[in-house]
């Protein structure tokens, strides 16, 4: 630890702290066809770092409740252990472990920023509460990991402590593949695919906090499906190992096995199973012992129910829509190399080859990544289904990139096709008719008052660009989502109770902003008219010709009782700074009777009379308080 | 009219009052002489809400039919909720010693020796690590929470030892005292069935499926536990993974006490002989140079400052997170011990016509016997049986498939206390059917649930939901209304604000009112065949209720308050 007065520095900060990881996890080293790449070196932004390692967005916290003990915490900026790029990858030792979460969970934030266009914040909290100082309660500045939180094959994004929990475990003894030592410990910490996915949870809980509630069969799925692309994207940003999987496969990244389109292998054979634990592709099959590459099958999305089953259809829908721009983005190369042909020769392909082949695989992650984070911000605030997140898809694409040259948007249309994956109530599946309808083709129109009153949020969004800090983020948007949510209420109101002496015609056209917003307002002028605007974002991101796109994005979230059913809804509005209207709403209405009863139907399948329930009661599925815990015990 | 005498009957069946638990007495009338061979099946309850019967009054009761004799006792399994009568406790309690008992029948699991399929002791199965997991269970649950969301895990806690605390640990209901002395350990559920299975002059005979016994014109066939691992420890339809249960069993067989205890780490360790420290080492996942602990002089410094981190924001605390699965494992372990109950099929060798008392199998046991189809397993399912051919020439033998026994089965014991899954679809279907698979028109099958619903809704976190709302129905219509609840009696509704029959868990009103209606459809015809006789007993006015089968067949008797609640110990079921 340093000590003394510290001279003034002569350079600046470096740009990259480096360390040292498992590449995917700890049993890559122990195969020779995967050893030279078991290794990596994650360059994560710099940042301030105090032992544990604690830091902006993460604190590692390494306490081991069943074996009644702390570890511990590393300091990464001890000299010897800044001069060698972190601790070298070891099972046996647990700071290596806390740099390795540390590392991992760092870099899924900073890609998913990346995608995502500006600085994101854990989901608020009650319980956060900084004595004095009232601006900041609910504010989680970093999310909690514990390392070694467990003893079973599980690892999972606790919500309400907001924290990951990763597990440990002994190896089953049937294990034969020689991968670890039968009985030996395996460390779910110590997979990068589980440590992103669990990150990826907290990131997406953080920008859609409802999207735990399982009020349809999606949702759940959708929560891991999306935790496990970003994990399996995140492979291709690894220049190591996309080259050396590319010149295995010689560039054919969907028609055998590969670690690319795996997801902890580790974990799954540890588990005593065959394959990885997930694969976006295909399986092992058993009767013809080998790997298969998966059919796709359109009547699987409506028959599955298992979250992790259902999720791995998006998945694989996802990881089709890249497999196929990848292909567009090579078949010149391809043809360069052989000559017009684009049929390889048999053996070995250049390096010079593997090299380009990396460039565009990685590319095409990266566009296929950022299409679906920034999608985020086109869902309904609730109740999300894989064809509304299509139309997200497509929508927030259309609006960025407005000419789709290289036809990235036919891609996601076809992969989610050929898995049976529509949105509801549309008629013909085609990029157009997928973009959700503006507002002049809506079924509502808002008034120019409610446009002027979204387009009051700019001197917010400029408050948002200047904020130094991300704690600045959250106390500007406190104030400014109650203050929203004031003006919003009083114009609704005034609106649907007009003050006496207005003609009854007049008050007949005017137009219902409740309506246009999926808000239920009370007969009774006297009953209390609720609602919260959950969250607020300012996003601005710039399109490949140079378009600057300066949007708001508002969550207003309303819950009450409809018929006897507890119904939670609202909308999700995309806001143009710049033309100054509402883009979108994107809405969910508590009121909406088709919605509820289609809650009440899957409720009422899934709540089941199981013995679990005979014993422990029931449990309204959209009421878990660890929904993730839950749903990885049962699922993997 | 042909007059049903009460002592025409083959068999009589009474079913007990006592509570949430099984206790049956059959008295079969044999042969010329009609010569009583009684038999009981089960003595347990685990309290009482509705029934209000004593458990004393019923082992009086029993005493005094059989004239403190018989011939067999059967226990189906080591539950609580079926062995807790057989006190060895207190000297007073110890009622069984009076009665002289020919023939204890137990499971074969329940022979310690026996080794299943050359791997896993029955032992093992049974209750090696269950006593362990119940005890860690109610030493963790009594801790003090620090969030709301470890109030919950402590919870769950609560519910598992209460359903681990049906197989292991200390019996300790109002009608089961605490033993007199204090140094003397508390009545087990363990020391009960052992208890139990010492009851009998001779030893214990296990029985396995394929085992047939026999009293004079009564065959009693054998149908489970099934010899199989993969059977006895499946519980649900789909073929979930309980690895996370498993591991959390293995946790806290090895490490249990070390957590439980307020000791260190060292100070534990040295308590251990070296076999059980080998184990105990083996789940720990780093060297002991690693740790840094509470009271270790070495490390004060850095546990200081650790734990100041760690224990800053009380609601992010995960002290006890590791043990959210203890449910699953809880529900586990109890249906392991259900689904080594011993299933009887007592079949009346003059006409075919066959009793079913299968204990609390569920769904693992049910399958080797029911004769679901796709069963693929190296075993011959269903269980095949040679008996002699009715009429035929001595020593001429037929197959009979316990599928065939489901045919003629017409009087059903409901598994579990008609929970869910104790009972298959598959099994339900097939009694009482003709030829042609449709319901027998020869007799009405009677369905018989013991039960305390009352009981069954404070047990837990949120209560237990028996009877199943699903399978109460299919009971109903099965038995065109024909089921009788220990508890509430026979399915009758006075008026629509009557809902006595209704348990205290349903509360989804549809549920309700659907088994309403399917108890309406039948309640006038049984109403019609119902005789009342209004009896004075030691100044108390009851009605004594007889249900005559149209059929005559069968009849039922039982005691009515004024109120039209049922009273009295038991309920009779008379077969002719």
């Amino acid at each position: 630890m340093p000590t003394g007065p510290s001279k003034p520095s002569s350079s600046s900060p470096p740009v990259f702290r480096q360390l040292r990881g498992y590449a995917i996890d700890p049993s890559l080293a122990l195969q020779l066809k995967t050893a030279p790449v078991s290794q990596v070196v994650l360059k994560i932004p710099w940042e301030e770092l105090k032992p544990g390692p604690v830091g902006e967005y993460l604190e590692v916290i390494d306490y081991d409740p069943l074996s009644k003990c702390f570890y511990d915490a590393i300091d990464l900026n001890e000299p010897g252990i800044l001069a060698q790029d972190g601790l070298p990858p070891s099972e046996g030792t647990p700071q290596f472990h806390q740099q390795m979460v540390y590392a991992v969970a760092q870099l899924t934030i900073h890609n998913f920023e990346r995608a995502l266009g500006r600085r994101t914040l854990w989901s608020p909290s009650s319980e956060a509460k900084v004595q004095g100082t009232v601006d900041i309660d609910g504010f989680v500045p970093r999310l909690r990991i514990y390392p070694h939180a467990l003893r079973e094959a599980n690892a999972y994004y606790s919500p309400v402590k907001k924290a990951l929990l990763f597990g440990y475990f002994q190896a089953s003894e049937s294990d034969t593949d020689g991968e670890h030592i039968p009985g030996g410990m395996v460390f779910a910490c110590l997979s990068h695919d589980i440590i992103a996915h669990e990150t990826t949870h907290a990131l997406l809980d953080g920008l859609h906090r409802r999207f735990n509630r399982a009020t349809n069969n999606d949702m759940l799925a959708f929560h891991e499906a999306f935790a496990d692309l970003v994990a399996l994207f995140q492979h291709f940003t690894f220049p190591e190992i996309l080259r050396h999987q590319i010149g295995l496969t010689r560039g054919d990244i969907d028609s055998q096995e590969t670690l690319l389109a795996q997801l902890a292998g580790q974990f799954g054979r540890a588990n005593g199973a065959r394959g990885a634990l997930r694969d976006a592709i295909g399986k092992y099959n058993a009767a013809e012992k080998r790997w298969k590459r998966e059919e796709p099958d359109p009547a699987r999305y409506k028959m599955e129910s298992e979250p992790h089953l259902l999720g791995s259809i998006l998945v694989a829908a996802i990881f089709d829509a890249f497999i196929s721009i990848y292909r567009r983005r090579i078949a010149d190369l391809l043809r360069l190399y052989t000559g017009g042909s684009g049929v390889l020769p048999a053996g070995a392909i250049h390096p010079d080859l593997v090299e380009r082949l990396s460039n565009e695989a990685s590319k095409a992650a990266n566009h296929v990544l950022s299409m679906c984070v920034r999608a985020l911000d086109y869902c309904p605030p609730i109740d999300l289904t894989f064809g509304e997140y299509l139309r997200a898809i497509i929508t927030a694409d259309v609006d960025l990139v407005p000419e789709d040259d290289l036809n990235y948007r036919v891609a996601f249309v076809e992969a989610f096709r050929r898995r049976g994956i529509y949105p509801r109530d549309l008629r013909t599946l085609s990029v157009e008719n997928l973009v959700w309808r503006r507002p002049d083709v809506d079924e509502f129109q808002p008034s120019a008052a409610l446009d002027a009153i979204f387009t009051g949020l700019r001197s917010f969004s400029q408050k948002q660009l200047y904020a130094g800090s991300r704690e600045e983020l959250f106390i500007q948007s406190k104030y400014e989502r109650e203050a929203l949510r004031d003006h919003l209420k009083k114009h609704i109101l005034e609106q649907h109770f007009p003050k006496e002496g207005m003609s009854e015609a007049a008050n007949n056209n005017r137009a219902k902003d409740c309506d246009f917003l999926g808000l239920y307002v009370p007969q009774d002028e006297n009953d209390p008219f609720e609602f919260e605007v959950e969250s607020l974002h300012f996003a601005s991101r710039t399109g490949p010709d140079g378009d600057l796109l300066l949007q708001a994005i508002v969550q207003i979230m309303q819950e009450g009782e409809v018929e006897g059913q507890h119904m939670e809804g609202g909308c999700t509005l995309v806001v143009d700074l710049r033309k100054s209207k509402i883009a979108y709403c994107i809405r969910k209405p508590i009121t909406s009777k088709t919605r509820r009863a289609r809650q009440a139907a899957y409720f009422h399948a899934t709540a089941g009379t199981s013995l679990r329930d005979t014993y422990f009661g029931r449990e309204d599925p959209g009421d878990r308080r660890e929904p993730f815990a839950y749903l990885h015990r049962m699922g993997s | 009219m042909a007059k049903v005498k009460k002592d025409q009957a083959k068999v009589r069946i009474r079913m007990y009052r006592q509570g949430l638990g099984d206790c049956f007495l059959l008295t079969f009338f044999t042969g010329k002489e009609r010569k009583e061979v009684h038999m009981l099946i089960d003595c347990g309850s685990i309290g009482k809400g509705e029934t209000g019967a004593d458990m004393d009054d019923v082992i009086e009761n029993i005493k005094e039919t059989t004239d403190n004799k018989l011939d067999i006792l059967v226990v189906t399994h080591e539950h609580a909720d079926h062995v807790s009568g057989f006190n060895n406790r207190l000297e007073e309690k110890r009622r069984f010693e009076a009665f002289t008992i020919e023939n204890v029948w137990l499971a074969w699991t329940e022979n310690k020796d026996f080794v299943l399929e050359a791997k896993i002791p029955t032992s093992k199965i049974k209750d090696d690590t269950l006593t362990a997991l119940a005890l860690t269970a109610q030493t963790i649950k009594s801790k003090t929470a620090s969030n709301p969301e470890e109030q919950r895990v402590l919870q769950e806690i609560a519910a598992a030892a209460d359903l681990l605390g049906l197989g292991a640990g200390p019996l300790g209901d109002d009608h089961v005292l605490a033993a007199a002395d204090p140094d003397e350990p508390p009545l087990t559920v363990n020391g009960a069935m052992k208890y139990a299975s010492r009851l009998a002059r001779k030893d214990p005979e296990y029985l396995k499926p394929g085992d047939m016994k026999f009293i004079d014109g009564w065959r009693f066939y054998v149908l489970g536990p099934p010899q199989e691992y993969k059977q006895l420890k499946k519980l649900e339809a789909e073929d979930e993974l309980y690895l996370s249960a498993n591991q959390l069993a293995s946790t806290l067989a090895a490490s249990g006490p070390f957590l439980a205890s307020s000791q260190q780490l060292d100070q534990y360790r040295k308590g251990l002989d070296a076999n059980t420290r080998l184990q105990f080492d083996a789940g720990f996942p780093f060297d002991a140079r690693f740790r840094i602990e509470n009271e270790n002089e070495d490390n004060t410094e850095a546990y200081k400052h650790l734990a100041l981190a760690y224990e800053r924001e009380d609601w992010r605390r995960i002290d006890y997170d590791w043990l959210a699965s203890i449910g699953d494992l809880a529900l586990q372990m109890d249906n392991l011990t259900n689904n080594t109950s011993l299933v009887l099929a007592i079949e009346c060798m003059e006409d075919g016509r066959v009793l079913l008392f299968p204990g609390d199998a569920q769904l693992g046991n049910w399958e080797t016997w029911d004769g679901t189809p796709a069963n693929t397993s190296e075993h011959q399912y269903p269980i095949k049986f040679q008996v002699p051919k009715p009429h035929g020439s001595s020593g001429e033998l037929v197959e009979v498939s316990s599928a065939d026994l489901l045919k003629k089965t017409i009087f059903y014991k409901v598994g579990h206390h008609s929970s869910h899954n104790a009972t298959t679809r598959a099994g339900l279907d097939k009694m009482n059917t003709d030829a042609d698979g449709k319901i027998s028109k020869e007799q009405t099958l009677v369905a018989v649930i013991p039960v305390d619903s009352k009981t069954a809704a404070v047990k837990g976190t949120k209560g237990w939901n028996m009877p199943d709302p699903e399978l109460y129905m299919a009971l109903l219509e099965k038995t065109k209304g024909h089921v009788l609840r220990s508890d509430v009696g026979w399915p009758f509704i006075k008026d629509d604000k009557d809902e006595t029959q209704k348990p205290p868990l349903w509360t989804e009103p549809s549920l309700w009112t659907n088994v309403k209606n399917k108890i309406l459809e039948f309640q006038d015809e049984i109403q019609t065949d119902t005789k009342s006789v209004t009896v004075v007993d030691e100044d108390k006015t009851y009605v004594s209720k007889v249900y005559k089968d149209p059929l005559e067949k069968f009849k039922i008797e039982y005691r009515q308050n004024e109120d039209g609640s049922i009273n009295g110990l038991y309920i009779d079921y008379f077969l002719f």
